[in-house]
């Protein structure tokens, strides 16, 4: 493909259509191989690179130097790539969604929303890191390629700190209906 | 299967037949959803920071792009200045900051090589950016031709691949696309119109072609915001059908019924196949059944009526009404002070847009307004 010309980006610029058109088509294509490549073919490719493509569009007056279209379009590309592991994009996230909790069958035990806070920072600094970056957004393979392990180690820490929070919420649950009772009994 | 814990780890990557299948399973395993409520509480835990440290990703970006040694502007650079104490905060409160600066930076370089890719044929294929293992640093001559092989066949299959596409573009031109959404899904329109489909809506559209009637057929739930052309837009349902000129509305279409709910403009809303039918106002709302006339409109609730939606419309909504509905839906505390309880604020949300930014955004546009964090949410003030 012919590479994108400063001036096709400043006829784009000064509202030109056809500029417009080609200017876009084009980026399509370099947009849909850079998001397949970065989340792997999912569904939400199609969205990221149209959602993309409206942030040139809409920043393309702005666009001080014509020649710098690649660095530009880099940053849109990278600014709506956080905002798909922000989660705004399908429902990735809904079973961890606190607005989509999983049915259950019971009522969690008081406390353990609270437990849960108190346990990140009870965890090693490789368990703390990994459930930091599921909390950005990313999954366990891509948080497994970041830190340079594999998945099934990844996913063993977690389940190590889930362990412990099981422990924490049994010793600090009890524990804390106890210290109440205290309180009532000897006010 | 095996390790039960496995389905959960990997629910979010599964197809959503088994999603269903876990859920089904799950229900009946007290102990495995006592499991997961921990899964689903910590990593919400560590959401909450990153989303109350970090309200904008956007400065991250070009924190790592400016460590990274690339360009920034002006404007930018303006930016990242007046974030630097919050992101100095967020290294050191949430220490995987790091790890995420750096994988921004392998982004950005990845787009710079499908940059080259794209646009210059000579360039090498890559693959994704992993770290470098050792077999890749001394190219062998036969792992070179083949290579090229690899090469050739690539291209053809591509060439083949085009020429698929172009017959199947071809054929499709005179038809219609029909799209189902297996989740929420926006869809935009080449003259700027947004549809937000809600999971399970069905909306069939013709390829658009300048100069043509705007038309979609829909079944199921869905907001629109029509650009306004001067040609008349139309949503037909089973039982009715809508036309606006340019405008936001909300669509509930099933076979018997369909329900519009207008939220700014004017549309008018018809039985599906007369001429006539009554024009709703902001606010109001009307149904049509299959053979009969549209219900005369009827003032409603936005915020209530388009909750369906997945997003907030505050339009003249008093601020402790929102804050209830922000309450409920994040389940998290949002307090009002007396003072401005009754204050009107208006405003329209995606319903993932984090609670910290709507609640600044709010606060933007009352007088003297701020935003305080508390131990159990927020405390507008």
């Amino acid at each position: 493909m012919q590479p994108i010309s400063p001036e096709l980006v400043l006829r784009a610029q000064q509202g030109d259509a056809t500029a417009q058109q080609h200017l876009l088509a084009a980026l399509q294509d370099v947009l849909r191989r850079y998001f397949a490549r970065r989340i792997g073919p999912r569904d939400e490719v199609n969205d990221l690179v149209q959602n993309t493509l409206l942030r040139v569009h809409t920043g393309l007056p702005s666009l001080q130097q014509p020649d710098r279209l690649q660095a530009f379009a880099m940053k849109a590309a990278l600014f709506e790539l956080q905002d798909f592991y922000r989660g705004r994009y399908s429902s990735r996230e809904a079973l961890y969604d606190p607005d989509v909790p999983p049915e259950r069958p019971v009522a969690p035990p008081a406390g353990e929303r609270l437990d849960a806070e108190r346990l990140l920072g009870t965890l090693s600094d490789h368990a703390r890191r990994i459930l930091e970056l599921r909390g950005y957004g990313y999954r366990y393979e891509e948080i497994a390629e970041m830190l340079g392990t594999t998945e099934a180690a990844v996913k063993m820490q977690v389940k190590r700190a889930l362990d412990k929070l099981r422990d924490f919420a049994a010793v600090l649950v009890p524990l804390g209906m106890f210290l109440a009772v205290l309180a009532h009994t000897h006010p | 299967m095996g390790d039960p814990f496995d389905d959960a780890f990997d629910y979010d990557d599964a197809s959503p037949d088994r999603q269903a299948v876990c859920r089904v399973m799950w229900a009946n395993n007290e102990a495995m959803i006592r499991e997961l409520e921990r899964l689903r509480d910590v990593e919400a835990v560590s959401r909450r920071r990153w989303e109350a440290l970090l309200p904008n990703r956007d400065a991250l970006v070009l924190l790592a792009l400016d460590e990274a040694g690339r360009d920034l502007d002006e404007a930018e650079r303006v930016r990242l200045i007046d974030a630097r104490p919050d992101l100095d905060r967020l290294r050191r409160e949430i220490p995987a900051t790091d790890a995420v600066v750096a994988r921004m930076t392998a982004d950005a370089a990845d787009f710079d090589l499908c940059w080259g890719e794209t646009f210059d044929a000579s360039a090498p294929q890559s693959e994704p950016l992993r770290p470098a293992r050792a077999d890749d640093r001394t190219p062998v001559p036969h792992r070179r031709s083949l290579r090229r092989v690899a090469w050739r066949a690539s291209f053809v299959f591509t060439l083949a691949l085009i020429a698929v596409v172009s017959v199947l573009m071809l054929r499709r031109e005179a038809t219609e696309t029909v799209l189902t959404a297996q989740a929420a899904k926006t869809l935009r329109f080449g003259d700027g119109t947004l549809v937000r489909l809600r999971p399970g809506a069905t909306l069939a559209y013709a390829k658009p072609s300048q100069g043509s009637t705007r038309t979609v057929r829909l079944t199921g739930n869905a907001v629109f915001e029509v650009v306004h052309t001067g040609v008349p837009f139309t949503v037909e349902t089973p039982s009715g059908r809508v036309v606006v000129t340019g405008t936001v509305f909300g669509v509930r279409a099933t076979r018997d019924e369909t329900q519009v709910t207008l939220v700014e403009g004017r549309v008018m809303l018809a039985p599906k196949d007369a001429a006539t039918g009554v024009t709703l106002a902001p606010g109001q709302q009307s149904r049509v059944v299959p053979g009969a006339l549209p219900t005369t409109p009827s003032d409603v609730d936005i915020a209530d009526e388009m909750a369906w939606s997945g997003r907030f419309y505050f339009h003249d909504t008093p601020l402790r009404v929102a804050a209830e509905r922000l309450t409920s839906h994040y389940r998290t505390t949002v307090l009002v002070d007396r003072r401005l309880a009754d204050e009107r604020v208006n405003g329209e949300f995606d319903d993932t847009t984090p609670l910290p930014e709507i609640l600044r955004i709010l606060a933007s546009t009352l007088p003297s307004a701020q935003v305080d964090t508390v131990e159990d949410g927020f405390r507008l003030r």
